[in-house]
């Protein structure tokens, strides 16, 4: 989903793209507080620009500053009035990818690919366009949709949800199967495994 | 969005059921899920006469409790407001069928063959349990709907 971030004009929006690139952390991940180092590897940047940028978002109270033990944490804080607006923004933009795979991390051992394809990953989608959303793993639809029910209602987006096990996939692959071969052959987001994954699985 | 808004705007209005139209509904939800159990159809179709059945039993329980959607079309409002009829453990059900709407849309006007055979066993247990399961509450909470003829 790192890809799309550039054409959603996300980072473009400021001054310091790692001040942008943690606020999205922090609004798509509202529940976890975060320590330094993991948020130096989030921001792909150097300590000092982390720590400016944390600084920034402190002061303007998006994030909240916490030490715990010997370490210092830092957290969204729900409570600033833009809160929800700006967490909208940014699942929206960047961080639509990042929320679907923490809503789908309880499965996340049974997935073997899940990957967004449609008019959202061709790029073409509007804000009514359903998120084409396919699984291939051992997991059912009903499991999936309940992980997938509060992003969609926080969104305002409906998900389009297949869910394939490993062995029908493959079958269909090798029958050549009209709707698995067009996935195949897509253009598609992989939210967990890999084209190479899916390779493999379709044999 | 609250039963109380969706009623405001008119998407949802109060209704009278009774335990004929309730029987006649049951009668519709058996022909679909018989009907969905023909295998020479293709997964999509079966998998939509199956939907079919599973929006006529969540129909059963909001006209139960005093309400029908505006139109025919809102099968949306129809499963969104199940779990604050039922309570809050009905909120796994009501997300699940709100998927299998959203993949039946898809299915009848954009493409074929995305439905796995898997997703429609998965549906057709849904349904039955849930048929079961509205029976059961039409018996505990509404018993002069139920029909005379328990099927």
């Amino acid at each position: 989903m790192t890809k799309k971030a550039g054409q959603t004009g996300w980072e473009g929006l400021f001054a310091s793209p790692t001040l942008g690139r943690l606020l999205a952390k922090f609004l798509t991940h509202p529940d976890s507080p975060f320590y330094q180092r993991e948020l130096l590897n989030a921001a792909q940047a150097q300590l000092y620009a982390v720590q400016q940028a944390l600084g920034r978002l402190e002061r303007a109270q998006l994030v909240t500053k916490r030490p715990r033990g010997n370490r210092v944490y830092y957290q969204a804080n729900r409570a600033h009035p833009a809160f929800e607006d700006l967490r909208r923004v940014a699942l929206k933009t960047v961080g639509l990818g990042d929320a679907l795979r923490s809503a789908l991390a309880p499965v996340a051992d049974r997935v073997l690919v899940a990957a967004i394809y449609g008019s959202l990953a061709r790029g073409e989608d509007s804000p009514q366009s359903d998120i084409d959303l396919l699984l291939v793993g051992s997991l059912s639809l009903r499991e999936t949709a309940a992980l997938l029910g509060p992003i969609g209602r926080e969104l305002g987006r409906e998900f389009n949800i297949t869910a394939y096990p490993p062995e029908e996939f493959r079958r269909k692959a090798k029958a050549r199967h009209h709707f698995i071969t067009e996935f195949l052959a897509s253009k598609k987001i992989f939210l967990m495994g890999s084209a190479d994954a899916l390779a493999g699985l379709a044999g | 969005m609250p039963l109380r808004d969706l009623l405001a705007d008119g998407r949802i209005r109060p209704h009278r059921s009774s335990a004929r139209e309730v029987a006649d509904l049951l009668r519709v939800v058996d022909r679909d899920l018989a009907d969905a159990s023909v295998t020479q159809l293709s997964t999509d179709r079966r998998f939509a006469t199956a939907y079919n059945a599973a929006l006529l039993v969540a129909t059963i329980i909001l006209h139960a409790a005093g309400y029908r959607t505006a139109s025919a079309g809102h099968h949306w409002a129809t499963f969104h407001v199940l779990p604050e009829i039922l309570g809050p453990a009905a909120q796994a059900r009501a997300d699940y069928l709100d998927s299998c709407r959203a993949k039946r849309n898809v299915s009848d006007y954009d493409r074929a063959g995305e439905i796995s055979d898997r997703e429609l066993d998965e549906l057709m247990l849904e349904v039955r349990a849930f048929r079961q399961d509205v029976v059961a509450w039409l018996r505990s909470h509404h018993s002069a709907l139920l029909p005379k003829v328990v099927f």
